[in-house]
This record gives structure tokens, sequence and C-alpha cells, in this order.
């Protein structure tokens, strides 16, 4: 099975000469790089999307003959899915519980939506409105939705990208029991722990197939409990010399009214970070690590206490450069024009061409440089921003779970092109769910209720 | 979980939140609500116009039909005439016939709510006015005719005298016998005499144009069919008993009745009352004819009736109206204008749904996450479509009764100056809810059709359908079009009538959109060309909007083909409005001489001093003689070079040298000379001698024109000579004045407004024969409809372009809204707001500008070919004249820079104005 895709800048080949199968009934994990083509599979099983050429059969339907009334039925039926990223599966003026009731269609397919959200953790959230909830309440709240269809197949495109292990687990155990009784599922995932529950793995590298592991027997989960990020020596040369301060934040407090209540976002936190240090930010969703990444950036204003940056209240992009965590790429830029955009309006493009060509090799972007944003993948969207926010080599940079959407691969290799930057003199302080990164970082603080409790 | 696939409840459950909240819903969506109001407003107005601006250009027309001064309001209303009543003849009743006769009339008048109450009007005999003792005045025998009628004073130009029990006498009684208020007179006939006191004194009737209240009597108080005819008796003006009385003093036992009931004055009958007036009358002369009713005996109608004493006498009754006959011509001239108006009318509907369809597009697009959620749980297009015309129903129907007030409103006022009858609000009511049907139609179609396309993988049908050369469609119908307004001209004939035929309107349309595609493909293919090779290392407002423009490439080519279009229909309107405009005027004015025109006599010599217009006096002869030695005719025009320019109407494009150098040049030439002369209409005759009045007259043309005031003819040249000059040559070798010949006429030509310059006309102190203005040469129904309808369409090419205008200036002000984190790091990388700003000014005025240059050029082209092909009078020169819009362009011009630079400062600041920490909160 092939799938090409045209845009204005070309051809792109997402899927080609695809040969795999999928069992019912068990929990697939569809691995690869980013960019290799996991959410074209995953929309075309889900009869969103049909083939260039060949064919794709689920459930006894083809996609690729069926018509479009035939693929809705599908997805109306036996097919559920969960887009990728979490706010695309709300719709913006209907509840938690409404969109529960959406999916299982006024309950008719009697899946208890109350239980449900119980058992996903967010089970105050059903009177909620998507914008009121975090990206992980979201992911969880989208998942639940799928799942209230009461489909024996459902689609789930990184289902815990951006989940603390903690919301992970309980999703993960929900599939784990679903499964069980006989539903199918099969998930676009970077997650060891999804690979863990797996039943089989099909894996994938630019748009073909790479293996196929059918007959894998899930491992045993271990109980989930908090992720406890391992502490490290502190580096010898942090040791060896004093380095300069770079940011400070001196009992940083910030609020704001949601509904008739006040959420304490970030509460008297009091943080520094020196030249050259790569720091992790963690802690579960809703814990404040966003807010407070915005009040280094100067998006946020501190109800009390002190923020000290470099560029003060105007940093420049040299002063501290921003890896958001929804991006905020050029549209109307290629993906090279996005990287080299920094430099082209401080009027450095042709002493920064080096660099920013070195970036975009080393985060794997050189055959993608012409495409827009939008004709790439959420992971290769990522290490484009990334290349972007280094493009410079500023002094600070803030990054938001930049690899929420990379394979082991590509996260290592992200996290080495910061490391070398930090060799530079660039601070990094990166807000991050992903366990993998512990090992590569300096030092890692862990917040929660808008506290920092740790400091590793 | 217990699934059934395929199997659960219908999805279109009433009960859910999604069909519960979905007709509330767009309120949350401001600028797709706006968008929808604003589509449905446009749809509304644009329904409900046509029947508003029919009706009302019916009714103004019909004010304008029934107030003409030859017809009024008492024409208008139905007159029963019955000459030669016995006074002492009983009626049916025992009462005096005249008597019975009229309250019958009057009765049977009152039944209807359009008519006033009648007023009757007697005749009686004429009578000879002498001094008191029979003396006959110096000047001679003086007469008159009895007059009397209910409100009669007030129809008169009173000069001087107050109302009593005595008589009110013409000035052309009063003045010769020298008799003014208060004096006594005589009235004799059959040798009796009757002394009556002199009331007052007014002007004769036969020296001032006529009046509807003295319609009956036309014939007897207006001198008719010829010039010489002595003056008619004018009325003696008196109380109906005072008349009755006398007539019977002076042995008179016969006299003429007219009762009118006219159409009632205010408020003005609208065309539906009109035709009521029509058949009432047709009702009530039936009545009237059926003698053996009461109605039938008392008002007996119509022709020869036997007098009871015996024989048949010359006596008759007559009952009549004008209603018919105005209805008939207010149909035929409104239906002249209808046609173009219901194409322009249906063409604005057409651009109203585009908008509803684009609002309906944008609004969808605008959810594109709900239309995701959607997908993914199975709906389908036809759920899609319901619900999204369930949201459409608040800003559609605010949009829809904003529409139809506005509607009103426009006619109301820029529209004919005409009430909106009943019948006309409630076509515009029932036009306005289908209109309001269609529309919800249109956005769950767009919503479906869009749902699908996006959502159900059909991208290789939207490729294909863009890919299809559309342009040559607009070209091709273009063609035929052109083919067309070659071959057939632009005006076609119905229901024998001249009207502008559908290709005159639709060519520019045709044309604008051929040229509109084509160009917006050009311009993304040069976008992408210069995306491809574009190697610039620094950041400009450029570089930005041409990434912007080339990246949504087919939203440019979209806006550029609607702003093309709009630009094109703007330009063309106001081109071809101004050139018909500017042609009818030309062409009435070289008819006319000036705005008014007087036939006097050749030797009658006006005295314009202290005449308050500009005055000048021309002699013209048709086919007056031969150019010299050839048989080409040519006519002839001997001017007053003194006093021509200021009041002779003149176009500078009639020549290429000034009206004043022209007529300096007339001047007498040295004796023996040959006559200065200036040749019209000419081009390439070339002569020295004029065969004129069996004389070879030696000339020399000392200029040359296109056209020259007084021309009537465009097969003949015309020769323009100073009358003087020419009257002294010929009268110095002793010949008879050429210009005193049958086919000959001499006029004044007189600069001012018409109405004040005809009320005027007798202080010149000559004898008007005729009177001819600009105005009613232009009074062409034909071409009236089609500058109306120009105007029409120059107002829905600015309503167009405004629109386009407000969609660009809010998607790029929705864009920027949704590019927020985008804009907030460039600020961070560097990017000024200067810069930003002047990037969306740059992509909003790239596009506009282009529409511009393609847009006026379409214009100017559409109006060479169309121009031509409507000419209003093409016996009467100069040619059609073709005005460049370069004004319109610029005014348009300037228009579009603003809105640039206000569109990119409001998209900048909706950027900027967004909060970055509550958009990144919401991530968290």
């Amino acid at each position: 099975m092939d799938r090409i895709y045209r845009s204005p800048s070309g051809e792109v080949r997402a899927l080609q000469d695809v040969t795999a199968s999928i069992p019912a009934g068990v929990v697939t994990a569809l691995v690869g790089p980013s960019g290799s083509g996991k959410s074209s599979l995953l929309r075309l099983i889900a009869g969103l999307d049909v083939p260039t050429a060949g064919r794709i059969t689920v459930q006894g339907h083809e996609i690729g003959r069926a018509s479009a009334r035939e693929r809705r039925r599908l997805r109306h039926g036996p097919v559920a899915y969960v887009y990728q990223r979490p706010s695309d599966n709300f719709i913006d003026h209907l509840t938690v519980g409404e969109h529960l009731d959406l999916a299982s269609r006024g309950g008719a397919t009697g899946v208890d939506g109350a239980e449900l959200l119980d058992a996903l953790g967010i089970g105050g959230r059903g009177d909620h409105l998507p914008d009121e909830l975090s990206g992980g309440e979201q992911q969880r709240a989208a998942f639940a939705q799928a799942l209230a269809t009461g489909a024996r197949l459902v689609i789930a495109d990184e289902p815990t990208a951006e989940l603390d292990s903690i919301s992970a687990g309980g999703v993960l155990e929900r599939i784990r029991t679903l499964s069980d009784r006989g539903i199918g599922f099969v998930i676009g995932t970077h997650d060891p722990d999804v690979m863990a529950i797996a039943h089989g793995r099909l894996e994938l590298e630019h748009g073909r197939v790479k293996g196929s592991h059918p007959d894998e027997h899930p491992a045993d989960l271990a109980p989930m409990s908090p992720i406890r990020w391992p502490g490290h020596d502190t580096p010898a040369w942090l040791e060896s010399e004093v380095r300069e301060l770079v940011v400070g934040l001196d009992a940083v407090s910030r609020s704001f009214p949601h509904g008739d209540e006040v959420v304490h976002a970030v509460r008297e936190v009091t943080l520094e970070l020196r030249s050259g240090e790569m720091v992790g930010l963690v802690g579960r969703s809703g814990s404040g690590k966003t807010t407070l990444l915005n009040l280094v950036a100067g998006w946020e204003m501190p109800d009390a206490g002190a923020v000290d940056v470099p560029g003060g209240t105007a940093p420049s992009w040299s002063d501290l450069a921003v890896v958001p965590q929804r991006l905020g790429l050029m549209d109307e830029f290629s993906v090279e024009e996005n990287v080299r955009y920094p430099a082209r309006l401080a009027g450095t493009l042709a002493e920064m061409a080096g660099l920013a060509g070195d970036l975009i090799e080393r985060l794997g972007l050189a055959d993608l440089r012409r495409r827009y944003p939008k004709e790439t993948s959420l992971g290769e969207q990522q290490r484009t921003a990334l290349a972007r926010a280094l493009a410079l080599a500023p002094r600070v940079l803030i990054a938001d779970e930049p690899t929420a959407h990379q394979d082991a691969g590509w996260a290592a290799r992200m996290v080495d092109v910061m490391r070398d930057a930090t060799t530079t003199g660039t601070t990094c302080l990166i807000a991050t769910h992903d366990r993998e990164l512990a090992p590569t970082l300096d030092r890692i603080v862990s917040m929660a209720d808008g506290r920092i409790v740790t400091r590793a | 979980m217990t699934a059934d696939p395929g199997r659960g409840a219908p999805l279109r459950s009433h009960r859910h939140p999604l069909w519960r909240k979905a007709p509330g819903r767009l309120f949350h969506h401001p600028v797709s609500f706006t968008a929808l109001a604003i589509g449905a407003l446009l749809v509304v107005i644009s329904a409900a116009a046509y029947p508003f601006f029919v009706s009302a250009s019916q009714s103004e027309l019909l004010t304008s039909g029934i107030h003409a001064p030859t017809v009024s309001r008492y024409a208008a209303g139905l007159t029963y005439r019955s000459t030669l009543i016995p006074l002492d003849e009983k009626g049916p009743d025992g009462g005096p016939l005249y008597q019975e006769r009229g309250t019958a009339f009057a009765d049977a008048a009152a039944a209807s709510p359009q008519l006033d109450p009648v007023v009757a009007g007697i005749f009686g005999a004429s009578v000879e006015v002498t001094l008191p003792g029979g003396v006959v005045p110096a000047s001679g025998e003086v007469s008159g005719r009895l007059f009397a009628g209910d409100g009669a004073l007030d129809h008169l130009r009173v000069i001087s005298g107050a109302e009593g029990d005595g008589v009110w006498l013409p000035d052309i009684i009063a003045e010769p016998a020298g008799v003014g208020p208060g004096d006594t007179v005589e009235l004799r006939l059959h040798g009796v005499a009757v002394p009556v006191t002199v009331d007052g004194v007014y002007r004769g009737l036969y020296s001032l144009p006529s009046v509807g209240y003295f319609q009956p009597f036309n014939d007897d108080f207006y001198p008719a069919g010829c010039f010489e005819c002595p003056v008619p008796p004018q009325p003696i003006v008196m109380d109906p008993a005072q008349l009755l009385r006398i007539a019977t003093s002076l042995g008179e036992h016969v006299a003429t009745f007219a009762w009118q009931a006219p159409v009632r004055a205010s408020p003005p009958l609208t065309m539906e009352q009109a035709r009521a007036v029509s058949r009432f009358a047709e009702n009530l002369l039936a009545r009237m004819e059926r003698h053996g009713t009461p109605l039938g005996q008392a008002a007996r109608c119509c022709g020869f009736w036997r007098y009871p004493g015996g024989g048949f006498v010359p006596a008759e009754n007559v009952f009549r109206t004008a209603m018919p006959d105005i209805v008939k011509t207010v149909e035929g001239r409104s239906a002249a204008s209808q046609a173009p108006i219901l194409v322009l009318s249906v063409a604005a509907l057409v651009i109203a749904m585009a908008v509803v369809a684009a609002a309906a597009a944008f609004s969808f697009a605008s959810r594109r996450v709900e239309a995701g959620v959607l997908t993914a749980r199975g709906w389908g297009p036809g759920a899609v479509s319901v619900k999204s015309a369930l949201e459409s129903l608040a800003p559609i129907l605010v949009g829809a009764v904003a529409g139809f007030l506005g509607a009103a409103a426009l006619i109301a006022l820029v529209g004919p100056n005409g009430q909106v009858d009943a019948a006309a609000q409630m076509r515009a009511l029932r036009a306005s809810a289908l209109a309001t049907i269609v529309a919800i139609a249109v956005v769950a179609i767009v919503s479906g059709a869009s749902y699908v396309a996006r959502h159900e993988r059909r991208e290789r049908v939207a490729r294909a359908v863009l890919w299809v050369p559309w342009e040559l469609l607009g070209f091709g119908v273009a063609s035929l079009l052109y083919r067309r307004l070659e071959i057939q001209g632009g005006l076609v004939e119905s229901g024998g009538l001249l009207r502008p035929g559908a290709a005159v309107f639709l060519f520019p349309l045709a044309l604008s959109l051929g040229v509109g595609i084509l160009a917006a493909r050009v311009m993304v293919f040069a976008l992408t060309r210069q995306r491809t090779a574009g190697r610039r290392t620094g950041i400009s407002a450029w570089f930005m909007a041409e990434r912007r423009l080339s990246s949504s490439s087919r939203l440019t080519a979209l806006f550029l083909v609607a702003s093309t279009m709009s630009l094109a229909v703007f330009a063309s309107a106001q081109a071809m409005a101004s050139s018909l405009r500017a042609t009818v005027d030309a062409k009435a004015g070289v008819f006319v001489g000036s705005d008014v025109q007087v036939r006097i006599g050749l030797l009658s010599e006006p005295d314009a001093a202290g005449y308050p217009f500009p005055v000048t006096s021309a002699s013209r002869v048709r086919d007056a003689g031969a150019i010299g030695g050839t048989e080409q005719r040519f006519d002839l025009v001997a001017v007053d070079p003194a006093t021509l320019e200021g009041a002779a109407f003149w176009d500078e494009a009639f020549s290429a040298e000034p009206l004043g150098t022209l007529l300096d040049r007339l001047a007498p030439p040295a004796p023996g000379a040959p006559l200065p002369i200036v040749v019209s209409n000419g081009e390439g005759l070339s002569f020295d001698t004029i065969d004129l009045a069996n004389q070879h007259v030696p000339v020399e043309i000392t200029g040359r024109t296109s056209s020259f005031p007084g021309t009537s003819s465009e097969d003949r040249p015309l020769v323009v000579v100073s009358r003087d000059v020419l009257e002294t040559y010929f009268h110095t070798g002793g010949q008879p004045n050429p210009l005193n010949v049958a086919q000959g006429a001499t006029e004044l030509w007189i600069r001012g407004p018409a109405s004040e310059v005809l009320a005027t006309v007798a202080e010149l102190g000559v004898l008007p024969l005729t009177t001819l203005t600009a105005d009613d040469v232009k009074d062409i129904p034909f071409i009236d409809a089609a500058i109306g309808t120009f105007v029409m369409l120059n107002i829905l090419g600015i309503a167009a372009l405004a629109l386009v205008l407000v969609v660009a200036v809010v998607y790029l002000q929705a864009r920027q809204r949704a590019r927020v984190l985008g804009a907030a790091l460039s600020a961070r990388m560097g990017m000024s707001s200067a810069l930003l700003r002047r990037s969306l000014v740059v992509e909003l005025g790239v596009v506009l500008g282009i529409a511009l240059v393609i847009g006026g050029l379409v214009g100017i082209i559409s109006v060479g070919v169309v121009v031509p092909t409507l000419d209003p009078l093409p016996t009467v020169p100069p040619d059609p004249l073709i005005l460049r819009p370069w004004w319109a362009l610029a005014a348009a011009g300037l228009a579009l820079t603003v809105a640039s630079l206000i569109g990119g400062a409001l998209a900048a600041r909706a950027a900027r104005g967004v909060s970055l920490g509550e958009v990144m909160r919401a991530a968290e």
C-alpha cells in the first residue's frame, strides 16, 4: 500500500509498499521515528484517508474501495480514533461529559462515562470545557471519548505523549483491561510503556515497514508510582568554576482566575540557572511547568517576586529563545525558512548560515527543508522549532516538552544538539515528561502544585 | 463495553447539546456570525430591492404622468361633460337636470377612495363685454364666455382684485377696455345687457400653459391647430348661481357642464391604485351606459343624445379619463427598465449568495477542529449540513430582517421618488423569505460540501476543479457577447420598446471573470516562481507579504478574482453611465441648441435686455443648398456670434479649438472676400463655394467641428455662418433673405433651468411658436433605463468591493489572531510592529493594486465596446462619447490604499493585542 500526498512544495511519499497485518482484539504498537508514516497509517486504518495505491482492509472493509458512507459507518461503529494533538479531539463549547455523551450516542453504547473518567483520573472534570483542562487532562479525556464509542478497534496517535507517568499509567491500565475483553488497539507511539504492554509491534521507517512483530507478549506492568527522576552528580565543570548566573527567579508567584476559583499556578518559586546548564523541569500535568516557563520567557508577569533574564523585560532571540509546546512555526515559511527566520530578522543570515545548516542536518530536516510545516509530522515540526530556537546560539533556551513526539533516537539527537549548545554557553531549561532525558540533564527541578518540590 | 457496530442510537438526537446549542452557537463566533449576517443582508437586499424599486419607479413615473401639464390630476381622474344642457330641463327626480346629473356622478365617483370630491364647471354663452351704456372700448369689440366653476379662482393667475359678488375678467378683455377691480361692465347678448361689477383681472388662459382644472374646456379656451388663429373668447369667471341668472337674463337657456373627480392630491397614487382608478372608471362608465338603471338615467352616457323636444341636436355626453393611458405609458416605460434591472438583481443575488457561501465556508473552516471530531465520530455531510443550517439561523435571520429594512430604506433614500404599494411590499416580503430559505440552504450545502472536500479525502476532485481553465469560459462568454453586440447592437426590442439587452451588462462581467481568473493564475505562478527562486538575505515587508500570499495561493487567487470583478464592474458602470449621460446631454444640447429652444418668427426681435438667462437667436435651414459644384446637400445655421457662446450648448469634444475662437472667425469679411463659415459634421469636405438660394456664394472655411448646436441631421454637413454677415451679403446683392424659406426656422436658444425659462419666456417680448427643452429630448425611456441600470451596477460594484475589503480585513485579522504565537515569537526575534504592519498592508495592497489595474482595464475595454452600441439618437450627432473612468479609478485607488492601510493596521493590532500568556496557559 502507498500513500502519497501532493502539496505546493511537491510530493510527499508518506507510505510506500507497506504490507502488514494487525490482529484483531490485541494491542499493537505502531512505532518508528517521527515522520516515518505512523500517523498516515493510523488515519488509513480509521478510514479517515484512502491509500493512493494498494489495499487496506479493516474488519472486512476494504478502505480504498469503500465509499465515504461505508468509511463513515466504520468510524460510527466498530472503529474509534484519537487525534495526535489532544485539543483536536474537542468541540470547544461542549463539556467533557457532553463529549462522552456524543461519543456514546446518548449512552447507547452502554459505556459508563463517569466511571471511565474516574478510571483515567479525571473524574471531576465531566462538567469542564476543553479549554479548562490541562494538556494531559485533554489527552485522557480524548482517549475516554474513543472508549465511550464502544468501538471494537481503537486507533490512537500518541495518546500518552503529553502525559506524566501516573496519568499514562491510568491510560495503559485501561487499555490492558479492555484488551483482555477483546477490544483491539492500534497505537502510534514512542512511549516504551506503551510498547511494553503491546501484544505486537509494527515498525515503520521512511514510510516503509522496517519490522513486524505480531507475537510479542505484553510485558508485565510494574506498579504505577510517581517517577523518581534519577539524580546524578553535579558536573565537574560546575564545581570547578563559578558559572555566570543567567536566569534568576526570586520567590515568584503567579495566579489567575479560573471561573469562580483562583488557580495558583506558580507559588514562591526561587530558581537560579547558570551559564551552560541543562536543567529539566518535571512534574505532573497542571503542576505549573508551562506557567513557570512563560514567566521566564516574559509572556506572563509575576504577581509577586522577580524574574531576571538576559535582555531584561525585552529579551531578544539571541538572549532567550523558546520552543513552545504549540511550536508557533510560521505556516507561510518552509522548514528551512523557519530555521533561518531569526537570523534573517536579526540581519545575520549570512553569518549564521553555517549554524542553521548544521542544525538542519543534525536534526534530520535536510530532506524537508522546502516543505511547509503542515506537510511534516508533529515530531519533525518539533525539531524544526528547536533548530529555529538555537539558530542564533541564544544565552537561554526554554523548551516545553520538546521531545514529546519523538522516538528515542530523535529525542537523543535533540538532547545532543542542546547539549552542544550548552558547551557554547547556552543555558537550557526543558520542561519534560520524558524520563529518557533524565540522565542527560545537569539538574532536575520537580514541580507540584506550583511549587518546586525537589531539586536534584 | 457493549458495542454494536453501526447500530447505535441515531446521531441526530435532539436532546444532545450539540443540537440544542446549535441555534445560538455562532454568537460565540462573532466573525462567522457577522459574515453570515452580512451575506444574508445582501441576499435580502438583492431580493427585496427589485419589487421595491419597480414599485417606487412606477409610482414616480405615475406621479410624473399624472402631473404632466397636459394631464393633471383632473384629467387623470374622471371627467363627465354634458354639452348644451337645457337649464330648465327636469331630471328623473324632478329637480334641474344639470343638478341631478352632477349629483348622480358625484355620488358614484365618491365610491373611489382614490378620487377627490367632484368639482363642477359651467360653460355658458359667448357674450360681448362693453363699458356701461354699451360703450365699446376704444380698442374695439371684446368678448368672453360665461364661466363658473368650483374653486376656479385657485387655478387662475390673478393680476389684480379680490373675491366678491362680481366677475373676473381676463386681461385680454380688461386691459383693452381699461377696466379693473371695482369697475362695472356690461355683458351683452341678443341685444340684452346685464351690468356686472369687476372683482378682479386674471391672465388669460390662452397665454399660459394649459391648466388641468380647465381641461374639459381646453378646446374652447386655447387656440388650436394654427398659429395665426384668433384667441378664442376667454372665460368671464363668476359664481354658478350668478352665471345661471345672467344666462337666463341674456336669454340663453343652455349651458355646457363638466364634472371632474380629480385623483387625490395626497398621498400620491401607487400603481395599484392607478389601476384601481382605471377599473373604477371602466365600471362606472358601464353603469352609466346602462340607461335603465337610476345612474344611467340620471347621468346618461355617452354620445349624442336626443333632446326631449324631438330630433337630434349636436349635444353630447362625454365620459373620459386619462388614467388608462397613463397606466399604459408607465407600464411601457417601466417595462423598458425592468428587464435590465431584473438582470442586475439576479446578478446581485448571485453575488450575495456567493458571499453567503464564502461566509459559510469561512465559518466551517474556522471550526476545523469541530469538523475533525465529527469526522472521527462518523458523522456524514447530511448531519453536518443540517447542523450548519441550524447554526446559521440566527445570523441569517438577523441579516434578513436588516436586509429587508435596508432595501426599503435604500429605495426610499436613493431610489426613485415614488411610493411603494402594499402589493409590492408583499412581493418583497415573499422574495425575502424565499431568499432567506435559499441562503440557509446554501449554508447547508456549502458546509456539507466543505466537509466532504476537507474530511472525506476528495482533494483529487478539488484539484481537478481548480485545474479547469475557467478563464476560457469567461473569455468565451465575453466573446459571444461581443459578437452579439457587434451584430445586433446593445439595444433590443421588447413589447414595441427599445431597451438595453442583457449583453450590455453581462459583457463586462464575463470579461472581468476571464481576466480575473487568468490574472490570478499568473499571480500564483509568479509568486511560486519567486518563492522558489528567492534567495534574499534580508527581511522586508515585501518578503513577508510574498511568502504569505504564496503559501495560501488558493485564497490569494480567490481574493484577486473577487476584487478584480468588483472593480471591473465598478469601473465599467462608472464609465458607461457617465458616457451615456454625456452622449445624451450632447445630443440633446446639439439638437435643441441649448437648454431651451423657443421657436419664433424670422422677423421677431426678442428683447433680451434684463432677461435673467443667456439668450441667442439662430436661424436654421434644413437642406439649405449644396456644396459648390457637387450634389452634396447641407444644412445651414445662421448664428449671432456675439451671444452664441454664452447661451448655446457646447462640448469641448466637438472641436480642437475653443468655441470663442471659431465664432471670432465668423466676423464680417472684407468687402468682396468670401463668407467665413464653420463646417460641422463634414469631415473630409473641402470647398470654396456653396449654392444657396440660387446663388453661388464664395465661402472660406475658417473652422471645423464634429458637431455644432443646431445640428438636426447626421446625414448632411452643417454650414455655420453669421446671420448678419449672410443677410448683409444677400441684401447687398439684392437677393431675398435665404433664411426666409419654408424649411427654415428661427429659434431662441436659452441656457437655464427649463421650468424657469419657460415661465419667463414671455418677458422676451416675442410670440413663442413652439418650445422644446433638452430634457424633452433626453426623455427617452430606454436611455433612462440604461443609465439607471448602470447606476445600479455601479452601486453593486461598490458594494461588492466594500464587501471584498471587509472580508479581506476580517480574514486578515482572524488569521493573524490564529498566528498569534508565531507573531509573538517573530516579535521576540526582532520583527518590529511597523514591519509587521507594513507587510500586512503590502499583502492586501498588492492584490488590490493588481485588481485595480486589471479591473480598470476591463472597464475601459468594456465601455469602448458597449457604449457605441447604445446610441440613443443615431440620427443626431455627435457619435456616442466615450468617457474613461480615470477619476473613478483614482478614487477607487485612494479608497483601496486607505483600506489596505487600515486593514494592515487592524490585523497587526489584532496580532499584538492577544495575551500570549493566556494562549500559552491553555496549552498547559
